[in-house]
């Protein structure tokens, strides 16, 4: 009986390992257009230095109009 | 960073400017200084804002992880991340785009590109928020309806670059174009000639408004003041275009303007008007500062 629990213990923990092996977690396609803050949303704050150690909020960067925000990929590579 | 270029029309429109990246403040201070650029450069060491935004790069996380190999993770990498391979200094990095905002911080329009060779001049995105003042030199045409201009939204570009053509159009007194909707007539258009690496993207169209055509008391869509309408194009930046556009130092778009006009009384004949623009072609920039290794 023992025997029998311990067995059946084994054969359920291989079956999740192989269910995890052949099942990995479900990976989403990017869409760019999803991505960040929508049209009509409130981006979050944020509080960042600049080049010379300047620290800027959202609010610091907005000018009388609004504010052009850019995300780049590096200055580095 | 073409951007810099551009601050002053920036600011003139009341806006604020700052870039982010992952990069950390010494190299954004090597870059500011070798390219002499005045606005903030802030640096998101540790990819917290980027995050928080939502535009961590995640690709490049999975570039150099164990799924790598697997076909829709390379394909994703070839796309948002490097054609030449990744290394886990990229891990960390935003995709790129920019955000026009409001005084409150609100979204009003937002610019992500499907491919991180191409890119959006900000230009070409003044251009599409309706920022005039643009010094890019134009061409000036009457015909007996129109009075159009048209310019690009600079004067050189680089593969990968998304800029636009805008077309400035004062009908003459009395005189209207057709607007998308309106149906049996020749809607305003523009027709761009296909060529190789150059990918014309849908036109843009302002608000048209209702016109009452008494003689058959029927209501279209139309132009009959003054508006402007914008074309953008793609010049793609992949290796293969990279490597057919090397060595030429200008770039010739040709296309027509369509249109049909009629006055409260008669339509006139459908007219095509042949165009032509020729931007320079500047190579992609690759130099970097020296810092980080």
């Amino acid at each position: 009986m023992r025997e029998l629990t311990l067995s059946s213990v084994i054969a359920v923990l291989l079956g999740l390992f192989a269910g995890a092996q052949s099942n990995p977690p479900a990976r989403t396609r990017i869409d760019v257009s999803k991505l960040g803050p929508q049209v009509g949303e409130r981006v979050p704050d944020f509080d960042l230095a600049d080049q010379h150690g300047k620290r800027w909020t959202l609010q610091s960067i907005t000018g009388p109009k609004g504010a052009m925000l850019v995300f780049f990929r590096s200055a580095d590579w | 960073m073409e951007l810099q270029g551009r601050l002053e029309e920036i600011r003139k429109q009341g806006l604020g400017l700052a870039a982010i990246s992952y990069d950390p403040p010494e190299i954004l201070a090597a870059f500011s200084r070798q390219r002499g650029i005045t606005f903030p450069l802030l640096s998101d060491l540790g990819s917290e804002t980027i995050t928080h935004y939502g535009l961590l790069n995640t690709v490049a996380a999975e570039a150099v992880g164990p799924t790598a190999n697997d076909p829709a993770v390379a394909e994703d990498v070839k796309k948002y991340v490097s054609v030449v391979g990744a290394n886990a200094r990229m891990v960390g990095m935003a995709f790129p785009g920019t955000f026009m905002l409001d005084r409150d911080g609100r979204v009003t329009s937002r610019f992500f590109e499907e491919s991180y060779i191409e890119r959006s001049t900000s230009s070409g995105i003044l251009m599409r928020i309706g920022a005039k003042a643009i010094a890019v030199p134009g061409t000036q045409l009457s015909t007996d309806h129109l009075d159009v201009k048209t310019y690009p939204s600079e004067a050189a570009i680089a593969p990968g670059n998304r800029f636009s053509i805008a077309f400035d159009v004062t009908p003459k007194p009395r005189i209207h174009v057709y607007a998308p909707g309106a149906s049996s007539y020749r809607i305003v258009t523009v027709t761009m000639t296909p060529q190789p690496f150059v990918r014309v993207l849908p036109l843009k169209y302002p608000k048209s408004e209702i016109y009452f055509f008494k003689p058959f008391s029927e209501r279209v869509p139309v132009y009959q003041k003054p508006f402007t309408f914008v074309q953008e194009l793609v010049l793609e930046g992949h290796p293969e275009a990279q490597a057919a556009l090397r060595g030429r130092d200008s770039l010739t778009l040709t296309g027509t303007l369509d249109y049909q006009a009629c006055d409260d009384k008669v339509c006139f004949n459908p007219t095509s008007i042949p165009l032509t623009w020729t931007l320079t072609l500047r190579p992609i920039i690759r130099e970097r500062p020296t810092g980080r290794q």
